[in-house]
């Protein structure tokens, strides 16, 4: 056995640089402008975003005066905290990022590098565009082959409102659709009223196909305004993606996405590469209610992750 | 087309899950008697693989194998990161609380000893009942704990209750039921969706699935 030699170590900082500059030139080329974040937050967070984040995951820090404070967790939030109290009616800003976050796992704190950008501020399909556009330029640099997973926020949660739901049920529900066991759903679901509401969550996991596909299969089932405005946003998608030059193959639409449904607020999204056994990309729609009075700013921004992008494409020697 | 990598456990399950293999025409070339580790049917584009009954859930998990069969007890324990698709109708048992005829199992003054193999998902049972317990973990013939007065009782997966009488012991409590499961890798499920998805089709077809509501 091999251990990683000098020269190795160095070699893989070079092409780890590479990826980053790679990437930063597709952001910079759209106009992106670098924001760095800080490492080292207040433990309180904000309020800005409901980013699900456990306690126990946290890494936490002592100042001298006893203070705690926290190790970036999510840099989006981060970013809108530094920027949301400043922030401007009508401004408009493309932002991109690179850094660190920090997580407690098995013991060990674990540092995870990142890249993203955030759209704030600009209409809800523009950005929409602009960000997939950008998604798909990152992943099809790698590989021909890929899959960006997209669906909306708003289609599950405009669901489980027509349930008065505790946290067991809600969180009971969310497991289950998360693990795609749709038959366990099923069964757990008899305890409810028999509605329409009822046989369209049971089939949420079905709802996986082409954008076209999905949309049609959609309307055999119960839809309120919630989910029409999740799927509105989708319809404006499709018509983008049969339009431009996104190649459909890679695109899946799946409305039984569960991901940090407290945190999105429309579209939402993940990309996959097949020999890669975690998401490279994730993001998605996450509007900001800045001032409490229902003035919305709109925001859509994803990350990279670059450990796991550079694992894959270093070990076969595409970088 | 890219070729499906199935992982199935040695044993009973394992045979019925050839079984049912055999009826939807798949698998044809598995013999669970001969040595052999890795089966091919070339025809279907598939590779089997007979692993430990433990092992199957951290193949699927890591992506080395596409999809596998496993009992739910595993899916429990393990906590691992895979896709639960379909129920199969074999491999029925309960996980259950079994000790003494008159043991008492929930008393919040003493701290009660279980002797299981299944140590993660037997705290979180009883922290959610909010019994105080300590556990002990044991490998096998995990009845004789509460029997040679090691533990008060155990945790263990019960399929005739025929053990446990032979060795003075009763079911105090069933936990959850347990059968076996076909179980999905997160990434191939989204890269091989159309072959894993007409398996369970074909599976659900030869078990004459009940439609109910």
């Amino acid at each position: 056995m091999k251990f990683k030699s000098i020269v190795e170590e160095i070699e893989f900082s070079k092409k780890r640089f590479q990826l980053k500059k790679d990437i930063e030139n597709l952001f910079l080329e759209k106009e992106y402008i670098n924001y760095e974040t800080d490492i080292v937050e207040d433990i309180k967070g904000s309020s800005l975003t409901n980013i699900e984040l456990k306690d126990n995951d946290l890494v936490k820090v002592i100042g001298n005066n006893g203070k705690i404070s926290i190790l970036s967790r999510d840099i989006t939030t981060n970013l809108l905290n530094n920027l949301i109290p400043n922030w401007e009616k009508s401004f408009k800003v493309k932002l991109f990022y690179y850094g660190k976050i920090f997580i407690n796992e098995n013991s060990k704190i674990k540092e995870i590098r990142q890249m993203g950008a955030e759209c704030i501020g600009i209409d809800t399909i523009d950005s929409d565009k602009e960000i997939l556009q950008l998604i798909n330029s990152i992943m099809k640099k790698y590989r021909k082959n890929y899959i960006l997973e997209i669906g909306t926020s708003e289609y599950l949660k405009g669901i489980l409102n027509e349930f008065y739901l505790d946290e067991i049920e809600y969180k009971t529900i969310i497991e289950l659709i998360n693990k795609k066991n749709k038959e366990d759903l099923k069964a757990y679901m008899k305890k409810f009223e028999k509605t329409p509401a009822r046989e369209a969550l049971i089939n949420i996991i079905d709802m996986r196909g082409t954008v076209g596909e999905v949309l049609d299969k959609v309307e055999n089932f119960y839809i309120n305004e919630k989910m029409r405005k999740g799927l509105k946003e989708l319809e404006e998608i499709k018509k983008y993606l049969d339009v431009n030059n996104i190649d459909s193959k890679n695109i899946i639409c799946d409305l039984s996405i569960t991901s940090s449904l407290n945190y999105y607020s429309g579209l939402i999204f993940k990309t996959f590469y097949h020999d890669s056994n975690k998401e490279i990309i994730k993001g998605g729609r996450y509007d900001i209610n800045f001032d409490g009075y229902g003035d919305i700013i709109p925001a859509i921004g994803f990350s990279v992750e670059i450990d796991e992008l550079l694992r894959n494409i270093y070990s076969k020697g595409e970088i | 087309m890219d070729k499906l990598r199935i992982a199935i456990p040695k044993g009973r399950i394992g045979e019925d899950t050839v079984e049912l293999f055999k009826k939807i025409k798949i698998g044809r070339s598995i013999d669970m008697k001969s040595r052999k580790l890795v089966f091919n049917d070339y025809e279907n584009n598939i590779e089997f693989v007979l692993l430990k009954n433990a092992d199957v859930i951290t193949y699927v998990e890591n992506g080395v194998a596409d999809i596998g069969i496993v009992g739910k007890d595993m899916i429990i324990e393990s906590k691992k990161d895979v896709y639960e698709l379909h129920n199969l109708k074999f491999g029925y048992c309960q996980m259950c609380i079994a000790g003494k005829e008159d043991k008492e199992i929930y008393n919040s003054d003493s701290v009660l000893k279980v002797a299981t193999k299944f140590t993660k998902s037997t705290k979180e049972y009883f922290e959610n009942k909010g019994q105080e317990i300590s556990i002990i973990k044991l490998n096998g013939s995990v009845e004789l704990a509460p029997v040679l007065g090691l533990t008060d009782v155990i945790v263990d997966i019960v399929e005739t209750g025929s053990t446990l009488k032979a060795n003075g012991l009763k079911v105090l409590e069933k936990m959850y039921p347990v059968n076996s499961m076909l179980i999905c890798n997160k990434i191939s499920y989204r890269f091989k969706y159309e072959k894993i998805n007409k398996i369970i089709k074909n599976i659900i077809e030869v078990e004459g699935d009940e439609i109910d509501d």
